[in-house]
């Protein structure tokens, strides 16, 4: 396998880019937001020679980031990810930019100097936190460290506890 | 150092309950082969491995297991909540029942409890990453036999998911290990 070449998907950064402007539109600006990096304007220069990263979306969904790797059972086909609200649907995509960087870092662990995926691991890590910062100013904090976003009272314990499924 | 975030790695919602299932699944959370062990194999056997390589593959996926315990735990949960008594008896977990009421506990599918002997440190990296490979690929075929058991989408999107995990953990310790061997590490 030649680990050289990989392909950004496009559309996970327009969709990305889209979400971020319909939450300006919410009302809520946060200048921290405008630290969008100048990567995202180097989709077109990377190099387009290989499809073996599939799109994050598609990533968490299949629990394979590596075409290459990706070994179905049977005929089992996986099903896109649903989320039934809001908080659900913001939560899905942190999870989808999460499992991202879960196979980046693996990859990297073994293959340190591949830079092409050196760079998209702190692409989908800048949207990841970004995203994070988002849902912890509407639903509560994911970690310990996002406690305190806007309110002074302690909110770790309001948030639904990752084994209770849908409410 | 280790730090809670308050979400799955992948998410579980399973909406019918199913005793006999649970009584299956959890053998990938205290089996043989199941995530539990997975999680102390690389964490236990990372502290020796002769590169940063090695020291940073096994911590990463052994904190990719923790996750996958924590999934594990919750299909078991979800499947178990809201059994009667009658339906526990049914599913022959009357004496998980005996024991630990509807809480969790870490045992194989024939209720034996979960034991360190599950898996091997020797000190000698290639020994211990062939050992990692293995543990992969035994639990991908756990999975499959827990995939063949279920007509449930919702359990199976789940299992198909750690099978995959499974899949490129195997990969990753491939790659790692023949690099030790070309290098000749010991």
């Amino acid at each position: 396998m030649n680990n050289n070449f990989y392909e950004i998907p496009n559309d996970w950064y327009n969709e990305f880019n889209n979400n971020f402007m319909n939450s300006m539109d919410n009302g809520m600006p946060n200048m921290n937001n405008f630290n969008i990096p100048d990567m995202f304007n180097m989709n077109n220069n990377m190099p387009n020679m290989s499809n073996d990263l599939a799109d994050p979306k598609v990533a968490l969904d299949r629990g394979n980031l590596f075409n290459s790797l990706y070994d179905p059972y049977k005929n089992y086909k996986y099903r896109p990810l649903k989320a039934s609200n809001k908080r659900e649907e913001l939560l899905i995509d942190i999870l989808k930019h999460n499992f991202a960087l879960t196979e980046l870092n693996l990859y990297l662990d073994v293959n340190p100097r591949n830079m092409n995926m050196i760079n998209l691991y702190n692409r989908y890590l800048t949207n990841k936190k970004r995203l994070v910062d988002e849902y912890e100013k509407q639903f509560g904090p994911l970690t310990l460290e996002g406690l305190n976003v806007g309110n002074n009272s302690w909110n770790w314990d309001n948030s639904p506890w990752p084994w209770e499924g849908t409410k | 150092m280790w730090k809670y975030v308050k979400t799955l790695e992948y998410p579980v919602n399973i909406k019918k309950k199913d005793l006999r299932m649970a009584k299956y699944l959890v053998t990938q959370y205290g089996g043989a082969n199941g995530e539990l062990a997975a999680a102390w194999r690389y964490l236990n056997q990372r502290y020796t491995m002769p590169d940063d390589k090695g020291k940073a593959l096994l911590t990463d996926i052994g904190t990719e297991e923790l996750a996958h315990v924590e999934i594990i735990s919750t299909m078991i949960y979800q499947l178990m909540k809201d059994a009667t008594l009658e339906e526990i008896r049914e599913a022959g977990l009357d004496s998980h029942y005996a024991e630990h009421g509807k809480g969790l506990y870490p045992t194989d599918a024939n209720g034996v409890p979960f034991t360190v002997t599950y898996f091997a440190t020797t000190g000698d990296p290639v020994a211990d990453i062939s050992e990692d490979m293995a543990a992969e690929q035994k639990a991908r075929a756990v999975y499959e036999n827990l995939i063949n058991l279920t007509n449930d989408q919702d359990v199976i999107d789940v299992l198909l998911f750690l099978r995959q995990r499974e899949i490129i953990h195997f990969n990753r310790f491939k790659e790692l290990y023949e690099e030790y061997t070309k290098k000749g590490y010991k």
